[in-house]
């Protein structure tokens, strides 16, 4: 089967004053229609930029996708698209749900015309029939009196309205393909839950693939049907979502997984961090970018890049650990056990 | 709404008497007479009589409520130095033409300056951006007067008449055609002024993210400067063009010299220097009032583009 998205080897770098930032060095994943996958990872690790050049929205002239990288969309590579092939393949193919709703809709502007706008652009629709669909997906985000609203400014929405209107704003042409940028993020808990919930009955009904990117665990385990698990622009992990929470592979994700609080603990208990930074991307490090903040870590760690090892058909990863000479070494099942505690 | 604008309205006309009142005293303070400022010496009976005909010998507050009175009827009094003219008929015949002169560089510095900015702030640090800066540097260092003369002397001409102003029965083609000098001249400040302000807050929008937002609907460059980043950026603009309006209309009297334009800045500076005292207070209302006026415009503005200030400003 062809997949809807598939994304080769895609590298982006941003021109610096420091030097040349290569924020996504080489990732490499695939999307199903009407499927979720999950990219997640800490701050700074790509999944951003990752995201934003699926849309084409790396600003230039400072950041360079690299050339040798693909972004196939149904089978064409969408990198070679000319900027009015990228308009028309933007809003229409693909929609994006941004970070942060307080600061995503222009101030300046009725909530009704910021939808309309898409819809007029891809379609061939009336003005009245890009309302009456606009008045109709505002209905399908739940937000109440669509009439009114569409003639009010975003500034007299609360935070999970504005951000219900983001995502009626991509969905506004029936995308395919929706990228949610940290949907939830900037919101409060009890809208959290209901923003996914909403995500989640859309796909249901559009049928459409989503690709979440998150650093919130909770957001991943309740949506994804696949998750990437990303660290300093390498995807080091990924699988189906039940293999990667029960069955981790990588320390990196143990330790994400270990990370996340457990409300179960006594509340004198320590929440489990990682201990060091992320590798200055300015001057990668020559082997894994995990290295020096892995428990685990071996001499061929700092030396040598690891490469993907096919724990299963779905699930790969990318660890020394897992080679051949490695599990002779150090006693794989060992560590497995360590970690497991 | 409408309430907010007749309250604006109410603050500038009290705004205005405030001025009003304030040039009247300081006006009086200034050392020396009508009758002093001429060259001649006037005789002691002859100044006797010009004081009592125009009312100087009366006490000074007496002088005020009267010419407050005046004014409540509209007219401004005669002017001292040139007898028989009143500041009405000088007003009246001298204001279109500083007005239009004003407008005209207004216009044209708004539209040549935001034009400029957004086209720099889209093509950043490149030649273009460059050449953008140069206008600005260069319009904002060199006087405007030097300017003119360097019109008069490159573009000045048969097409482009080096002096003179629209003259009556004159069509629109022809008569911009004959204000064009002037009006470049005083609009060239104008231009680097908008053109450096709208760059900056043109960049400042584009960093925003709702411009990825619009983006990522497909829109094209032109949909997103139009419908997205103009509005936006306007804002600090508005608030530099209101002084703007006021200054070209008043302070171009070194223009309206330069090109022989019957405008009213040559009174401005003439009234002062003869103790011409209703021309200066003609003058001086006139200016304030276009000034206060132009501020007035602007807050309604303000209000119009911008929906959050239009909303707190009805609570």
């Amino acid at each position: 089967m062809s997949h809807l998205l598939e994304v080769n080897n895609l590298k982006v770098s941003f021109h610096t004053y420091a030097g040349e930032v290569q924020a996504v060095r080489g990732v490499t994943f695939y999307v199903n229609e009407g499927e979720t996958l999950a990219i997640v990872g800490e701050s700074g690790c790509g999944k951003t930029v990752t995201s934003k050049a699926i849309m084409g929205l790396v600003a230039s002239p400072q950041g360079e996708v690299k050339k040798d990288s693909e972004i196939k969309f149904k089978g064409i590579n969408i990198l070679k698209y000319t900027n009015k092939q990228w308009q028309d393949y933007r809003g229409k193919d693909a929609g994006m749900i941004f970070q942060d709703p307080m600061t995503s809709l222009n101030p300046t502007m009725k909530i009704g015309n910021q939808i309309r706008e898409g819809i007029i652009k891809h379609q061939k629709v009336s003005k009245k029939e890009a309302q009456e669909r606009t008045i109709e997906l505002l209905k399908k985000v739940n937000i109440p009196n669509p009439i009114e609203r569409i003639q009010q400014y975003p500034h007299e929405f609360s935070g999970g309205m504005r951000q219900r209107v983001m995502i009626a704003i991509a969905l506004a042409c029936n995308p395919q393909l929706m990228i949610a940028d940290e949907p939830t993020t900037a919101l409060d808990v009890t809208i959290q839950a209901q923003i996914i919930k909403l995500l989640k009955e859309i796909q249901r009904v559009n049928h459409s693939a989503i690709i979440m990117i998150t650093h919130d665990l909770g957001v991943v385990a309740g949506m994804a049907d696949r998750v990437a698990v990303m660290y300093a622009g390498k995807i080091v992990e990924e699988g189906s979502a039940e293999e990667i929470f029960e069955n981790p592979q990588h320390p990196y994700t143990y330790a994400l997984l270990n990370a996340v609080p457990n409300l179960e603990l006594e509340n004198k208990a320590e929440l489990h961090v990682i201990p060091g930074t992320p590798p200055d991307l300015v001057a990668p490090p020559k082997g894994c970018g995990f290295a020096s903040r892995c428990e685990y870590c071996m001499e061929v760690c700092n030396r040598y890049e690891p490469q993907y090892t096919q724990i299963s058909k779905s699930h790969r990863t990318m660890c020394w650990l897992h080679d051949e000479i490695a599990k002779e070494v150090y006693g794989f099942d060992n560590v497995r056990s360590v970690i497991k505690k | 709404m409408l309430k907010y604008i007749l309250k604006k309205f109410g603050y500038m006309i009290v705004t205005l008497w405030i001025i009003i009142t304030a040039t009247f005293f300081l006006m009086n303070l200034i050392p020396g007479d009508p009758m002093q400022s001429g060259t001649k010496i006037l005789p002691e009976a002859v100044a006797k009589n010009l004081e009592a005909k125009w009312g100087l010998d009366k006490p000074i507050g007496e002088r005020y409520l009267h010419y407050l009175k005046n004014i409540t009827h509209g007219e401004l009094g005669e002017s001292y130095t040139t007898p028989g003219l009143t500041a009405n008929e000088v007003i009246g015949s001298r204001l279109p033409a500083s007005i239009r002169l004003g407008l005209q560089a207004v216009g044209v510095g708004l539209v040549l300056g935001l034009l400029i900015g957004i086209i720099a702030a889209f093509h950043r640090n490149s030649w273009i951006d460059f050449i953008a800066i140069f206008i600005a540097i260069f319009g904002v260092s060199i006087p405007s007067f030097v300017f003119a003369a360097l019109l008069q002397k490159s573009l000045g001409g048969t097409f482009f008449p080096i002096v003179g102003w629209v003259t009556e029965g004159m069509g629109l083609a022809d008569s911009l055609r004959v204000t064009a000098l002037p009006t470049l001249s005083a609009a060239i400040g104008g231009i680097a002024t908008y053109s450096r302000f709208m760059r900056s807050s043109v960049l400042d929008v584009l960093n925003n993210d709702y411009i990825l937002t619009a983006k990522s609907k497909g829109l094209s460059n032109g949909e997103i400067i139009w419908r997205h980043v103009l509005r936006n950026s306007i804002t600090p603009i508005i608030s530099i063009v209101a002084p703007q309006i006021a200054g070209i209309v008043t302070g171009s009297f070194v223009i309206e010299r330069i090109f022989s334009i019957p405008g009213l800045g040559r009174y401005y500076v003439d009234s002062v220097n003869g103790r011409d005292y209703p021309m200066i207070m003609a003058t001086t209302i006139i200016f304030s009032a276009i000034f206060i006026f132009s501020i007035g415009i602007m807050d309604i503005l303000y209000a119009l583009v911008d929906p959050r200030i239009r909303k707190s400003l009805i609570k």
